[in-house]
């Protein structure tokens, strides 16, 4: 080995044989690192079609109610009555007038949408006036449609309705979390279709109200439950004790 | 390295190896478990209510 | 070094090196997010903040474990050496791209709320005991510090304040942050995967570094434990001088201390602790530069008469006295701190 062989650092000179090995060897790494990255990126579970379009602001009419969870009723391009749900902008929950519950009102803000569900981040809310229209737009009764045993994930749906993709899962699991606290929301999604699926029920306690901060530690966590299913006009609904949650 | 570090990195590393071989084992197995038991649930569908 | 600090004192073969790992960097992030936004399709497309904070957990995960293997490397081929020089650049990088991923996490995950991001990342998820349910925030989290302690005092600077044996047994944590970002990743993200790659990854890199560190470990311990034989008298038989080339060492261990590493340089016999004071390389695997034992890992230099470094600097390494009996070289065991010099043993046939 030659003097001017020995690799030193702070040398202007890097021995020939040095530079074409580290020249090799980085260019390796580079494209390899290129490589890696690209093919970590491409296996992924599927987020699904949720989205949320913050840049276009909407105003729909309709009916609010309040319970479980704030909402618009309202009447779809189609003709079809549809169930917008009304959240703020962050992981909290709307703070409703109640002399607005039930009444006629212009909700305005930004639609986050998958598959039938919908719900609006609200910016605006003003009374309408009282009009034939609005007053077809009361709640309908719940229906039953038996019991079901179910195995998934408690969702957070603002989340999982396009404000996170995606929105389920173990890493989302402290956003879920904060979410529930929050009193948004809280919906389940059966395990394997989290990713794909576009509906995903509300949860709800057996008497249909919402769970309150004890569910905190069971939310994007796997577990099964075992209740009922059932329709409110086009929200689809489990309804089940919280000692019907199992963690699996 | 001096011969404390040389011996610190031959203790460290057989025991680092092991706690890492079996965080590896048991985290994979906890999430085969997972995986089983929700495949294995009597689960209806949400459709057949 | 000890001459008063610059903050980065660049060199040609830094520079190359930081391009390197600029480029690096840069290409595997490009290529995770475009991969991830323009193949896929928009149905199924991730936001790309929650594809960048992954693409960044990714990138400091797949840096950290380079980092780790290029040590043990560069003791199994000294091929791999310059890589060790400028290896705490890849280290500050890493943990750029850790905090780059934390702090995504922390905005989007852990905020938008009125809880602290702090507060929620510790205790949104109490369940500490659970495997499958545990909070792998946290152990990312410890990593993370342990990340910045280690790069907030990566410079020579602090290498120097702390005493090298401090600071090494200080940059050491860096195992155990390893250790953690493998649980992290293992318990965080690949219990939501649906394929094998991200475990596969995962595991082949983390078995990758464990295995040469064990084997290369356990190499040197051997080494250790068979040390070359110390007559009574304390001399230990190195060899004849013309198995030693022109300028190189040959390294001794004796039964206790450092290993040692005697030089010819010419007819001159020298020899010096194989211990750099500046981060232990082995100085016996350097060679002798302008009259001066060069390190082969960051090139700082000693007079091998008297183991000081030439002036600006005023580092300092132990010598040891040779002598030259019926062709064979012997050192003696015990180190000379003195201010005298040690002078060479000089080889009768002054062999080149």
């Amino acid at each position: 080995m030659k003097q001017d062989d020995f690799f030193i650092g702070w040398s202007a000179e890097t021995p020939r044989a040095d530079r074409r090995f580290l020249l090799g060897a980085g260019l390796a790494l580079i494209a390899g690192g290129g490589a890696l990255g690209a093919g970590l990126a491409l296996d992924r579970p599927p987020v699904g079609d949720g989205v949320w379009d913050q840049g276009t602001k909407h105003t729909l009419r309709g009916v609010i109610g309040r319970e479980p969870y704030p909402v618009l009723r309202s009447r779809g391009p189609d003709g079809a009555i549809r169930t917008v749900f009304l959240v703020s902008s962050g992981k909290t929950a709307l703070r409703l007038d109640p002399r607005i519950v039930g009444a006629g009102a212009d909700v305005t803000g930004t639609l986050i949408t998958r598959g039938d569900h919908a719900m609006m981040a609200v910016t605006d809310m003003a009374a309408a006036p009282a009009s034939r229209e609005v007053a077809l737009l009361v709640p309908p009764p719940a229906v039953d449609r038996g019991p079901v045993m179910l195995v998934g994930e408690i969702l957070d749906a603002k989340c999982w309705f396009g404000a996170m993709r995606p929105g389920y899962g173990k890493t989302h699991k402290a956003c879920a979390a904060l979410c529930a606290r929050g009193g948004l929301p809280l919906a389940f999604c059966q395990i394997g279709a989290c990713g794909d699926a576009v509906q995903a029920p509300l949860l709800l306690d057996a008497d249909g109200r919402a769970f309150g901060r004890n569910i905190l530690p069971l939310v994007a966590d796997p577990v099964s439950v075992r209740g009922r299913l059932v329709a409110v006009g086009d929200v689809l609904q489990i309804r089940a004790p919280f000692s019907a949650l199992h963690r699996l | 390295m001096n011969r404390a570090q040389r011996r610190a990195h031959a203790r460290l590393w057989p025991v680092l190896a092991l706690l890492l071989a079996a965080a590896f084992a048991g985290s994979l197995l906890v999430k085969a478990g997972v995986d089983r038991a929700a495949r294995e649930a009597p689960a209806s569908p949400i459709g057949g209510g | 070094m000890a001459h008063g600090y610059r903050l980065v004192q660049w060199t040609p073969f830094k520079k190359r090196y930081d391009l390197a790992l600029l480029l690096g960097v840069v290409v595997f992030l490009g290529a995770y997010l475009v991969a991830g936004l323009a193949f896929t399709p928009p149905g199924d497309r991730p936001l790309p903040i929650q594809l960048a904070l992954r693409a960044f957990g990714a990138a400091a995960f797949a840096l950290l474990t380079l980092i780790l293997l290029i040590g043990p490397l560069a003791r199994l081929s000294p091929r791999f050496t310059p890589l060790l020089y400028n290896r705490r650049h890849l280290g500050v990088t890493c943990f750029g791209l850790a905090l780059a991923h934390a702090g995504l996490v922390g905005l989007w995950y852990h905020g938008f709320s009125d809880l602290n991001p702090l507060v929620s990342l510790l205790a949104s998820n109490p369940r500490y005991s659970s495997i499958q349910g545990f909070p792998f925030e946290s152990l990312g989290l410890v990593a993370l510090l342990i990340l910045f302690v280690m790069a907030a005092t990566s410079h020579d600077f602090w290498n120097n304040v702390l005493g090298p044996n401090m600071w090494k047994a200080l940059h050491m944590l860096v195992y155990w942050a390893y250790g953690l970002v493998v649980v992290h990743v293992m318990l965080g993200a690949v219990q939501g995967e649906k394929s094998a790659v991200y475990a596969a990854v995962v595991g082949v890199g983390a078995g990758l570094v464990a295995l040469v560190h064990v084997l290369v470990g356990a190499r040197e311990a051997r080494r250790d434990a068979r040390a070359d034989i110390a007559a009574a008298d304390g001399w230990l038989r190195v060899g004849p001088p013309d198995e030693i080339a022109d300028g190189r060492a040959r390294i001794v261990t004796p039964p206790t201390g450092e290993r040692i590493a005697v030089f010819r340089d010419g007819a001159a016999i020298h020899a010096i602790s194989n211990v750099c004071r500046h981060q232990g390389g082995p100085l016996g695997e350097g060679r002798i530069v302008d009259g001066c034992v060069t390190c082969p890992w960051h090139g700082f230099q000693y007079r091998p008469q008297d183991g000081r470094s030439p002036a600006p600097f005023t580092e300092r390494v132990a010598v040891y006295r040779t002598r030259i009996e019926d062709g064979v070289i012997f050192v003696h065991g015990e180190p000379v701190f003195g201010d005298e010099d040690v002078p060479p043993s000089v080889t009768a046939g002054a062999a080149t």
